[in-house]
């Protein structure tokens, strides 16, 4: 019975620490269904996409690159490359799984976005703190993953309703949403070790792979050298301590 | 086609994910210079995805991207974007 209490606490835990996070989500599982609609994808792939990705990141990417014919192989490509930064989240959350049982950790990890980790690591932080406090547990995590998944489902499915009712996207800029959202989301990870040389150095190479090579080249020439200069440089010590 | 890939990058997703904790719950943890590779490469591929908005782009673009990351500094993701946006939908206006 007291496991079930704390449970149940931990759950809401989850979901007002969630909240705030989730709302300013759902504004872009708008713009998402928007450009979706834009580009083409059916409601039904457009939720398909939304509902069993659930990456904004990785989403906006294939949007990005959504053409006719499909180019299958650069969205995977492109989408895989950004989805590496999940095996350094699931790295370091799978030391913290300790309250999880085996599916649960497998359930857990279809919903380890960057807010849910984000949560997740604050969560186990915190545990020092008081002596009845449980930790990281599956209730406080997928009180988290619910918060974040369904108002991203259901704004998704506005976006993709009413996205294609826009007569002249110009005109608002959702042709230019997609690059805006990347500088930023870019911007964003700027406190994380050797951001700088690595930007530079991948936006240097990809600009001249870009005006001679021509695209999609740039995306690899320069992530290749980006990655590079990442890894010569290595990481700090204290990142290395997970 | 489009189902297959929509499929496809769920799996890519999931297994992504999903990989890190099975590296490190069988040999203990990663590779350092692995570890410094993969942290470098969100930030190496985004910056590739942008380049070719900004040299394309026209004055409105540009300056809208670059309101952006002065934004970005400071505010969270959604006004940022926003603010972009609307600097990018004004300067339009102003040169069609």
């Amino acid at each position: 019975m007291a496991d079930n209490h704390v449970g149940k606490r931990e759950f809401w835990r989850g979901v007002t620490d969630c909240l705030p996070v989730s709302i300013a989500a759902a504004f872009f599982a708008i713009t998402y269904g928007t450009v979706a609609a834009e580009k083409g994808l059916t409601f039904l792939e457009g939720m398909l996409l939304t509902s069993l990705v659930f990456a904004g990141a990785s989403q906006f990417l294939a949007l990005q690159f959504w053409d006719d014919p499909l180019p299958f192989v650069t969205i995977v490509l492109v989408v895989l490359a950004v989805n590496f930064r999940h095996i350094l989240y699931g790295a370091s959350i799978s030391r913290k799984l300790n309250n999880f049982k085996t599916w649960q950790k497998f359930a857990a990890f279809f919903f380890l976005t960057d807010p849910n980790f984000a949560l997740a690591e604050h969560r186990h932080e915190k545990k020092r703190e008081g002596k009845d406090d449980p930790g990281l547990t599956p209730a406080y995590y997928f009180g988290t993953a619910f918060t974040l998944f369904v108002p991203w489902f259901f704004a998704s499915a506005i976006g993709l309703l009413f996205g294609g009712l826009i007569e002249n996207p110009e005109a608002v800029g959702i042709d230019f949403i997609l690059p805006l959202y990347f500088l930023v989301l870019l911007v964003g990870f700027r406190a994380r070790p050797n951001w700088m040389p690595v930007v530079v150095s991948a936006g240097v190479a990809s600009t001249i792979a870009f005006l001679t090579i021509g695209s999609p080249w740039h995306i690899s020439a320069g992530a290749l050298v980006g990655v590079l200069v990442g890894a010569i440089i290595g990481l700090p010590k204290e990142e290395l301590e997970q | 086609m489009e189902v297959v890939l929509i499929l496809t990058l769920a799996c890519l997703t999931y297994f992504t994910r999903t990989l890190g904790h099975l590296v490190v719950s069988r040999f203990g943890a990663l590779h350092p210079r692995v570890l410094a590779a993969l942290n470098a490469v969100p930030a190496a591929v985004i910056i590739t995805i942008v380049i070719p908005s900004i040299i394309n782009g026209g004055i409105a673009e540009r300056v809208a991207l670059a309101v952006a990351v002065l934004c970005g500094l400071r505010m969270s993701m959604i006004p940022t974007v926003m603010i972009g946006l609307a600097a990018l939908v004004v300067l339009r206006a102003m040169n069609p």
